[in-house]
């Protein structure tokens, strides 16, 4: 559960940092047209909603935002050091994370 | 000349920074040890063995401790083996006013372990009172205070926080680069920065704040307590009778608690026939400090309160407690805590630097400050910053190197933690501030890749032994200084390689490559 909500920060936290036009550009090379960048938004709140869906889950009502909030503040970070060194590792790091933990989670 | 509001801001961030931030960064770095006080602790006592004693078992062979050593104390505290720390805590109070003397005892044995020392407590304490009793904590107050108005004023001055949430450029270099730093970990972690300090504060509310209780209560202080946590408070009867054995309170403590560890046990009145005994649990469930609490009579074994039943803002207070204290959520929230901490330690490292690299470059430009200033605040910074860590992992070398029969084993250790900060504040005037800054960094990553090795060298609770026992809490603690210490070699090294290319410049010098 806590792997999971912490994929689940981090992909999303990766879509919203993407949606926006510099950091797009930093790791593709162009500009994100209109379409991708909503996208990119919507895909990145339904993440972190998730997330703090899966930190009430696991730590209940009271724990679980508190958790939640500590999750998006180290997986901000590890972005921040990440996106300027291996921006491509970043991005997939945020596709594979949440992919390998469910399958994780569903194979155990 | 009228100043604009944000420019006022400005100078208020970076001037209450500043001069806040050299205290600021050593709380911040202990308290972020704090979390792990008792890993910690753990640590500092190798003697103590990690084989399960029964919580009952132990808390009796204190109880007969104290017996013999604290026999006409009016209150005890008991802070029995847990899943963190299997020591056997026990502190006692001749009289309310005086000081509450301690010990560590081997639950095994019920005798004071060997190697006497403060362990992870000395973080806990020395971040909210740098040692130094009640003023200590109006410092920190202030400190706290001055926290909270920077990050305020940060918010204010941070023009772009949307635009540069995810920004940090480490290649651009010098003052962009650090300002990029001091920026993005402030403003990731900004919940917790604010959580923290606040509720820091609102631990102390009452010591800060005094006037209501004089207001309300004729500064009856003890009267606003028990109306705020109302607890059975008993007068000793002056009839002799004997305890109960308090093992016994601490399964029915525990049936109380729905199964939670007993966090600590308190005898009030030992000896007199209204001895109370009052156990708290450890609740990993809640975020509200000491929410559940159980009180008996000593003597008769009569429960006397379950529970404690607290009004709003009572209840507000303890829950900004808890998310102080952060017992609450296990393993995963304590390592997010200690992250998030850290991360707030280098912020604030980030801005101390900012301000002299800032200054530096603009120092034939116009200046806000004087050269001498400048230099001052260069040393003050290397003292502030590598200070603190040099003197937190010299506190942990003292614990293995100094004999361990020496009479005030654990006083020695605090002694040499304010020794090694004071002559890293010596050092740092010495030398120039290029030099100064890499052999610190550097002395603090040998301390902290070799402290593994002196483990290894001094006790039987090395990595090694740890890791095949699985005992995460001792093996966690020299993997984390490892770890640290690998960060710490690469910035020596980043620092060493920018030294040798400023030697090596034809050009003339600054002048913060000259010592005083």
């Amino acid at each position: 559960m806590i792997i999971i909500a912490l994929a689940f920060a981090y992909a999303g936290m990766t879509a919203l940092c993407l949606a926006m036009r510099k950091h797009y550009r930093q790791v593709w090379n162009r500009n994100p047209i209109q379409a991708e960048r909503i996208s990119l938004r919507i895909a990145a709140w339904i993440l972190l909603i998730a997330s703090l869906a899966l930190c009430i889950m696991g730590w209940g009502a009271s724990i679980g935002p508190v958790a939640w909030f500590g999750m998006l503040s180290v997986t901000g970070l590890i972005l921040i050091f990440l996106l300027p060194c291996l921006p491509r590792l970043a991005v997939s790091l945020g596709v594979l994370a949440p992919l390998l933990s469910l399958i994780g989670i569903f194979a155990a | 000349m009228k100043k604009t509001f944000s420019q006022s801001m400005a100078w208020l961030h970076t001037w209450g920074g500043l001069i806040f931030g050299w205290l600021l960064f050593a709380i911040f770095l202990t308290g972020s040890l704090s979390i792990f006080d008792r890993e910690i602790t753990h640590w500092m006592q190798p003697e103590i063995g990690t084989s399960e004693v029964p919580v009952a078992d132990a808390v009796n062979r204190a109880s007969d401790y104290l017996q013999t050593n604290a026999p006409d104390s009016e209150s005890w505290l008991l802070v029995p083996p847990n899943d963190r720390n299997p020591g056997m805590a026990v502190f006692w109070q001749k009289t309310p006013e005086q000081a509450f003397q301690h010990a560590i005892l081997d639950p095994a044995t019920g005798q004071e372990a060997p190697r006497q020392t403060d362990g992870g407590h000395f973080f806990v304490h020395f971040h909210y009172q740098f040692n130094a009793g009640t003023l200590g904590t109006w410092i920190v107050g202030a400190l706290g205070l001055m926290l909270l108005i920077s990050l305020l004023t940060g918010i204010v001055i941070h023009k772009r926080i949307f635009r540069d949430f995810f920004t940090f450029r480490p290649r651009v270099g010098g003052q962009r680069t650090w300002l990029d730093a001091h920026n993005a970990l402030s403003v990731l972690t900004l919940p917790f920065l604010l959580m923290i300090t606040f509720s820091g504060l609102a631990i102390f509310a009452f010591m800060y704040i005094p006037s209501p209780i004089k207001l309300l209560y004729d500064g009856d202080s003890e009267a606003f307590f028990d109306e705020a946590r109302p607890h059975v408070h008993q007068e000793p009867a002056g009839k002799p009778a004997p305890l109960l054995p308090l093992g016994g309170f601490v399964e029915r403590a525990r049936a109380a608690f729905g199964g939670n560890q007993v966090w600590f046990m308190t005898v009030d009145h030992q000896g007199d026939k209204n001895a109370v005994i009052t156990a708290g649990a450890l609740n990993e469930d809640q975020l509200t400090l000491s929410s559940q609490q159980i009180q008996f009579n000593a003597v008769t074994g009569e429960v006397l309160q379950n529970g404690v039943q607290m009004k709003p803002a009572a209840l507000t207070q303890r829950v900004l407690a808890g998310l102080h204290f952060a017992q609450f959520g296990g393993y995963a929230t304590h390592w997010l805590y200690f992250l998030s901490g850290l991360v707030g330690t280098v912020m604030i490292a980030a801005g101390l630097v900012l301000f002299t690299v800032k200054r530096r470059r603009q120092y034939t430009a116009d200046n806000d400050v004087s050269t001498g200033f400048l230099r001052f605040a260069e040393k003050m910074n290397i003292a502030a910053v590598a200070g603190p860590v040099i003197a937190c992992l010299a506190y942990l070398w003292s614990n293995r190197l100094l004999p361990v029969d020496l009479p005030g084993h654990a006083g020695w250790e605090i002694g040499i933690f304010f020794a090694v900060w004071l002559l890293s504040l010596l050092y740092s005037f010495m030398r120039t501030p290029r030099q100064a800054w890499f052999e610190q960094i550097a002395c603090a990553a040998i301390l902290a890749l070799l402290l593994p090795l002196l483990n290894g060298l001094t006790t039987n609770q090395h990595l090694l032994a740890s890791l095949s026992k699985g005992d995460w809490r001792l093996a966690g603690v020299d993997l984390t200084v490892f770890t640290l210490g690998i960060l710490f070699a690469g910035l020596a090294a980043r620092l060493g390689t920018k030294n040798r290319l400023a030697n090596s410049r034809t050009e003339p010098a600054g002048w913060w490559e000259y010592a005083d």
